[in-house]
C-alpha cells in the first residue's frame, strides 16, 4: 500500500513537472519544417514524410528494418514446434469473404505503396495490409506453407535489407557517401526500397503473428 | 571505411540467417572483417584527426552525421575486439539450434553497436538503443530456461522503459531548439525548463539502462542467466553503451547547464553502487552472480569518475575510459571462465568448484589475472583507471571518494580470492565433468591478458582516446 | 492560448499513466500494456508539440520518426509476447515473481 501511495505521488509530480515545461516552451517553437520544404525538390518524391524516412533520414530507416527483423528473430528463436498450425475458426462465410477480400487488400497496399510518393502512404501502411492479409488467409483455414525452413520466405523476409545494403553499395560507389541518391534517380531508389520494405514488413509481421499465435498452449 | 563497419555486420547476419548451413564460418569471418575495419578507421583516424560522414549527403539538421574520434575508435575497438572473441568461444559454446538464431542476433548486436558509437544524433541513438536492446534481450532468451526468460523479460521491459523516456527527452529538445544532431544542439541549448527535463528524462533512461544503483534491480538476474558469450557482452559492451551516450549527451549538451548537485547525486549513487555491488558480490553462492554484482559495483566506479569529470577534473575522463576498457575485457573474461566452470560442472556454485586449479589451469589463470584487473592491483588496466581516478579524487580533495575507491578494492580482492580458494580444493562429493574445448579456454585468458597489457600500454592509449579532443566542451563543426 | 496544447499535455498524461502501471501491475501482459500505452504517449507529444504553430506548413521529421517508433514498439511488443507465453508456459503464471519464492 505504502509501495502503491509512493509511486502515485512520484507519478503525479512527473505529470506535473512535465506539464509545466511543455506549458513553458515558446508557441513559435522551431521544427525543420522549413528546411525541408526547401529541399524537397531534391528528395525525389512529393510527400514530405516520405522524403525524411527514405531519403534525408534513410539511415535511420535502415536500422528499423534491422530491429524488426531483430524481433523475428528472437521469436523464432522461442518457437517450439513449427509444424502443425490449425487454424482457429472453420467459417464458411469467412472463407467466402476472404476470397472476395484478399484481391482487393492486396491491390490496396499497392495503392497505399504506390500513392506514398506523393500523399500520405508508403511502405509501413502497404506492409501492415500485406501482413494483415496473409493473417487473413491464415484465418480463413487456407493451406499456406510459409515456414522459415523455405529459403524463397527466408530470403522474402530479408529482401528489405538486402535492397539497403545493395542500393548502399551504389551510393557509395557513387559518392563515397552512404544513402546519397543523385536527385534525378532518388525517385527511383526510394520507390525500390519501398517497394522492398513493403515486401518484408508484410511477411515479418505475418510472421510474428503466427509464430506467437500458434505456440503450443501447454508444455508438452 | 567507417560505414562499413555498421553495413558489414548486417551483411553477415542476413548471409548467417538466409545460409544457416555455414553460419559459423561466416559469423567468424564477419566479425574478423569487422576488426580489420576499426584497425583501418584507426589509421584514417590518426593520420587526418577526427572526422564526419554525412549520411545521405545532407548534413545536419536535415540528415544524419556519424562522427570518429578518439573515444568512439577505441569504444568500436573494443567491440570488435570482444565480439570476436566471444564469438569464436560461441562457436564451440551452442547447440545446432541455438546456434541457428544466434549468429544473426549476434551480428545485428555488433552492428547496432557500431552504429551507436558513430553516431551523432539523439534520435539515431534511440533507434540504435532498441536495436541493441532487442537483440541483447532475445540472446538472453536463448538458453531457454525459466531464469534465462525472466531474466529477458525484465530486462527487456527495463530498457524499453529506459529508451521510451529517453524519447520523451528528444521529442521536448526537438521541440525545443529545433534539432536532433548534437552539435548543433550543443550551440541553441539554453537553460530553460525545456532543457531541464529533457536532461531528466534521458538521464533517467540512460541511468537505468545502464544499471546505475538503485536501478540496477534487473541486472543480477539477466547477466547470470544469459548464456555465457551473451553475459560477456551484455557486461563488457551493452552497459557501457548507454554509458558512452550519458557521456556524449552530458558533454555537449547538458554540461553547460549542469550544477554541483549533479556531481553530488552520481557520486553519492556511484559510492553506494561500489559498496552496495560489492558486499552483495562477496556472500553470492553462485559463480555467475557474484560476477553480475561485480559489475553492479563497477558501474558505481565508472559514475564516481563521471562525477569527478563533471566537476572539471580533467583525468577524470581518462580514469572513466580506462575503467570503461578494462573493466569490459576483464568481465568478459570472467563471465567466459563462469560460462567454462559451468559446462565442466554442470552447476556453478562456488563452494562446489572441484579442484579447477589442477583440472582447468588455463581457465584458472584467466580468472586470476581478470580479477587482478577488477581488484585494481598494480600493472593492470584496472590499476591505471583506478589510479587516475584515486588521483581526481584527491585533487578535488574528496576524501569520502577516496575511501570508497580503496574500500571497493578490498571489497572486490575479497570475492575474488574466494572464488580462488575454492578452485584449489576438493568438493565435498564426487562429480561428473564434461570436457572443455580448447578454444573456450583460450578466449578468455586473451581477454585477460589483454586486460592486464592494458596497464602497460597507458600512454600511447590515452594519446589514442584523446584523439579529435572528445572531452572538449563542443565538437568540430562539420 | 493554443488549444493545440492539449495533446502533448494528453501525451504526458498517457506516458505518466503507463508509467504508474508498469511499476503496479504484476501481470506481465497489463505490463506490456502499459509499456505501449507510454509509447503512445511519447509519440503524442512527439507530434503535437510541433503542431502547436498554426500558420505554418506541418513538420513532417516527427511524423516519420513517428513511423520509425511504431515499428520498434510493434517489434518489441511481439518479442515480449514470446517471452511472456513461454514464462507462463514454464511458470504456469505470466509473472515476474522472485526466484526465492518458487
Amino acid at each position: 500500500m505504502i509501495i502503491r501511495i509512493f509511486t502515485f505521488i512520484l507519478t503525479l509530480l512527473l505529470f506535473a513537472g512535465l506539464t509545466y515545461t511543455v506549458l513553458s516552451l515558446p508557441k513559435q517553437t522551431k521544427g525543420l519544417g522549413e528546411t525541408v520544404s526547401l529541399q524537397m525538390h531534391n528528395s525525389g518524391v512529393s510527400n514530405p514524410v516520405t522524403a525524411v524516412l527514405m531519403n534525408f533520414r534513410a539511415y535511420d530507416t535502415l536500422l528499423e528494418m534491422g530491429v524488426l527483423f531483430i524481433a523475428l528473430l528472437g521469436v523464432y528463436s522461442l518457437s517450439t514446434s513449427q509444424k502443425e498450425k490449425k487454424p482457429l475458426l472453420q467459417s464458411s462465410v469467412l472463407k467466402r469473404l476472404g476470397g472476395i477480400l484478399v484481391p482487393l487488400l492486396l491491390l490496396l497496399s499497392a495503392y497505399l505503396l504506390w500513392i506514398g510518393a506523393h500523399a500520405p502512404g508508403g511502405a509501413f501502411q502497404a506492409g501492415s495490409i500485406v501482413s494483415a492479409t496473409g493473417i487473413l488467409i491464415f484465418l480463413s483455414g487456407w493451406k499456406l506453407d510459409l515456414s522459415a525452413r523455405h529459403f524463397f520466405v527466408r530470403l522474402l523476409i530479408g529482401t528489405s535489407l538486402l535492397v539497403f545494403l545493395l542500393i548502399s553499395a551504389v551510393t557509395l560507389f557513387l559518392s563515397h557517401t552512404l544513402l546519397e541518391f543523385p536527385p534525378s534517380y532518388a525517385s527511383a531508389f526510394i520507390f525500390l526500397l519501398e517497394a522492398a520494405a513493403t515486401v518484408s514488413i508484410g511477411v515479418t509481421l505475418f510472421h510474428l503473428f503466427l509464430s506467437i499465435f500458434s505456440q503450443p498452449k501447454e508444455e508438452h | 571505411m567507417e560505414v562499413f563497419l555498421i553495413l558489414l555486420p548486417i551483411f553477415g547476419g542476413l548471409l548467417t540467417f538466409l545460409i544457416p548451413k555455414f553460419n559459423k564460418s561466416i559469423g567468424i569471418i564477419t566479425l574478423i572483417l569487422t576488426l580489420s575495419l576499426v584497425i583501418s578507421v584507426a589509421s584514417q583516424l590518426l593520420a587526418g584527426g577526427s572526422y564526419y560522414h554525412l549520411l545521405g549527403g545532407w548534413g545536419a539538421p536535415l540528415g544524419i552525421n556519424l562522427y570518429v574520434d578518439g573515444l568512439s575508435l577505441v569504444m568500436l575497438g573494443l567491440t570488435a575486439l570482444i565480439a570476436t572473441g566471444a564469438g569464436i568461444y560461441a562457436g564451440k559454446y551452442f547447440t545446432h539450434k541455438q546456434s541457428l538464431w544466434f549468429w544473426p542476433l549476434w551480428l545485428f548486436l555488433i552492428a547496432g553497436l557500431n552504429a551507436l558509437f558513430l553516431s551523432q544524433d539523439i534520435f539515431n541513438f534511440y533507434v540504435t538503443l532498441e536495436l541493441i536492446g532487442l537483440a541483447s534481450a532475445a540472446l538472453t532468451a536463448l538458453s531457454d530456461t525459466k531464469e534465462a526468460l525472466r531474466g529477458a523479460m525484465r530486462y527487456l521491459l527495463v530498457t524499453l522503459l529506459g529508451s521510451l523516456a529517453y524519447l520523451l527527452g528528444v521529442a521536448l529538445l526537438y521541440h525545443g531548439f529545433g534539432s536532433v544532431d548534437i552539435v548543433i544542439l550543443s550551440k541553441r541549448i539554453e537553460s530553460v525548463p525545456v532543457a531541464w527535463a529533457a536532461m531528466g528524462l534521458m538521464s533517467a533512461g540512460l541511468l537505468l539502462k545502464s544499471a546505475l544503483f538503485p536501478l540496477h534491480f534487473w541486472l543480477p538476474p539477466a547477466h547470470a542467466s544469459a548464456p555465457a558469450p551473451v553475459s560477456a557482452i551484455l557486461s563488457a559492451l551493452i552497459i557501457k553503451a548507454s554509458i558512452y551516450i550519458q557521456l556524449r549527451l552530458w558533454i555537449s549538451l547538458f554540461l553547460p547547464l549542469e550544477s554541483f548537485y549533479f556531481e553530488i547525486f552520481f557520486a553519492l549513487l556511484g559510492s553506494f553502487a561500489v559498496v552496495w555491488g560489492s558486499v552483495l558480490a562477496l556472500v553470492q553462492t553462485r559463480l555467475k552472480l557474484l560476477i553480475a554484482y561485480s559489475t553492479v559495483a563497477q558501474v558505481g566506479y565508472l559514475f564516481i569518475a563521471f562525477s569527478l569529470a563533471l566537476g572539471g577534473i580533467s583525468v577524470a575522463w581518462s580514469a572513466l575510459v580506462y575503467l570503461m576498457l578494462s573493466h569490459a575485457l576483464a568481465k568478459s573474461a570472467l563471465f567466459l571462465v563462469a560460462g567454462n566452470l559451468l559446462h565442466f560442472h554442470g552447476h556453478d556454485r562456488i563452494v562446489d568448484l572441484d579442484r579447477i586449479a589442477q583440472r582447468l589451469p588455463l581457465s584458472t589463470t584467466a580468472f586470476a589475472l581478470a580479477g587482478v584487473s577488477i581488484i585494481g592491483l598494480p600493472l593492470s588496466g584496472g590499476f591505471i583507471g583506478k589510479w587516475f581516478l584515486l588521483e581526481a579524487s584527491l585533487k578535488n580533495n574528496s576524501w569520502g571518494i577516496t575511501l570508497v575507491i580503496l574500500l571497493g578494492g578490498l571489497l572486490a580482492a575479497g570475492y575474488i580470492f574466494k572464488v580462488l580458494g575454492f578452485t584449489f580444493t576438493k568438493a565435498a562429493v564426487a562429480q561428473e565433468t564434461k570436457q572443455i574445448p580448447l578454444s573456450m579456454e583460450l578466449v578468455p585468458l586473451f581477454f585477460a591478458i589483454m586486460a592486464i597489457l592494458l596497464g602497460f600500454f597507458a600512454t600511447p592509449m590515452l594519446a589514442l582516446i584523446h584523439t579529435g579532443n572528445p572531452f572538449g566542451i563542443i565538437g568540430a563543426t562539420p | 492560448m493554443n488549444t493545440l496544447i492539449v495533446y502533448p499535455l494528453v501525451g504526458i498524461g498517457l506516458f505518466c499513466i503507463g508509467l504508474y502501471a508498469l511499476i503496479m501491475q504484476p501481470h506481465l501482459l497489463r505490463k506490456l500494456l502499459a509499456v505501449n500505452i507510454m509509447g503512445s504517449g511519447v509519440f503524442l507529444v512527439l507530434v503535437s508539440l510541433g503542431m502547436s504553430n498554426t500558420n505554418a506548413q506541418q513538420d513532417p521529421v516527427p511524423h516519420a520518426m513517428i513511423i520509425t517508433g511504431i515499428v520498434v514498439a510493434i517489434s518489441a511488443t511481439a518479442l515480449a509476447l514470446v517471452f511472456m507465453i513461454k514464462i507462463a508456459l514454464k511458470t504456469g503464471k505470466a509473472e515476474l515473481s522472485n526466484p526465492e519464492e518458487k
